[in-house]
C-alpha cells in the first residue's frame, strides 16, 4: 500500500478491514519501511512487530524512525506475514442446484437407497443407507 | 408363554437366533416404553451357518420386546427363529 508522510518520527498508520482479502494485520511479523533520501537514493528499514505502538487486526501503528533523513516523498510500507492468498471471484456466481427430491422406486431385495444428488458428482445418485432400519418383536411377559 | 406371566418381574437371560445374512446383528432389549433399555453383544453374521448363537442377556422387566437392526450400509439379515430365555423372580411392583 502507498501513503503520503510527512517527515520522521511521523506515526503511521495502517488500516486493514480485516475481512478477506484485506490482511489480518494481528499476523504481521514485521513491516518493511521503504523511502527515498534527499538524494533519491532508495532505503529500507525493517520494523519488527515489537517495535509497533498498536496492533490489532485491523490497525497498525507505528513511527518513522528518527534516522530516517528524507523529505516529504511517497513511502511503500510493504507487509511482512501471513498474506492473503486465494482469489474473489469477479462477474456472476454459477448457481448449482441442490440434491432435490425425485421419484423413487421400491426395489425387491435391495439393501440400500438410491437418491438423487447433485449431478456435478459422479453421475447424480448416490447409494446411502437406509434410515435405522430395524424390527421388533412383541412384547414378552404378561 | 405370554400368558405365563401376568405382571410378573421376569429376568431375561439370553436370546437364541437362527439367523443368515452379511455384516453385524446388533439386539436390544427394550421394557414397556423403552425406559429401559439393554444393547447386547454384536453378532457377525454368515450367508450360511449350522449354528444357532445364544447371546447372553441380564434384563429384568414386566415386560420386554426385541429390537434387531444391522449397524452399516447393505447389511442384511434372515431371522427364522428366535428363542428368548426368560425366567420369573418376582410377582410383581408392589406400590
Amino acid at each position: 500500500m502507498s501513503l503520503d508522510i510527512i517527515n520522521a518520527d511521523t506515526q503511521i498508520y495502517v488500516i486493514s478491514s480485516g475481512v478477506s482479502p484485506d490482511p489480518d494485520l494481528s499476523l504481521v511479523a514485521q513491516i518493511i519501511f521503504s523511502y527515498l533520501d534527499v538524494n533519491n537514493n532508495a532505503h529500507s528499514v525493517t520494523i519488527p512487530s515489537a517495535a509497533f505502538l498498536i496492533q490489532s487486526e485491523i490497525l497498525i501503528t507505528f513511527r518513522v524512525p528518527d534516522h530516517c533523513n528524507f523529505t516529504t516523498q511517497l513511502i511503500t510500507v510493504n507487509l511482512d506475514g501471513t498474506q492473503f492468498s486465494g482469489s474473489v471471484q469477479l462477474g456472476p456466481n454459477s448457481v448449482i442446484i441442490a440434491n432435490g427430491s425425485g421419484i423413487y422406486k421400491l426395489t425387491n431385495g435391495k439393501s440400500n437407497d438410491t437418491v438423487y444428488v447433485d449431478s456435478t458428482i459422479g453421475s447424480g445418485t448416490t447409494d446411502v443407507a437406509i434410515p435405522n432400519p430395524f424390527v421388533e418383536t412383541g412384547f414378552i411377559g404378561g | 408363554m405370554a400368558n405365563s406371566f401376568i405382571g410378573e418381574l421376569l429376568h431375561f437371560v439370553a436370546v437364541r437366533y437362527r439367523v443368515t445374512g452379511s455384516g453385524s446383528l446388533r439386539t436390544t432389549l427394550q421394557s414397556l416404553d423403552e425406559v429401559n433399555a439393554q444393547t447386547l453383544p454384536i453378532m457377525t453374521m454368515a450367508s450360511t451357518t449350522a449354528k444357532e448363537l445364544s447371546i447372553l442377556a441380564n434384563f429384568r422387566s414386566q415386560r420386554a420386546k426385541v429390537r434387531i437392526e444391522t449397524t452399516a450400509i447393505d447389511e442384511t439379515f434372515n431371522v427364522s427363529k428366535i428363542v428368548v430365555f426368560t425366567k420369573p423372580t418376582a410377582a410383581g411392583f408392589p406400590m
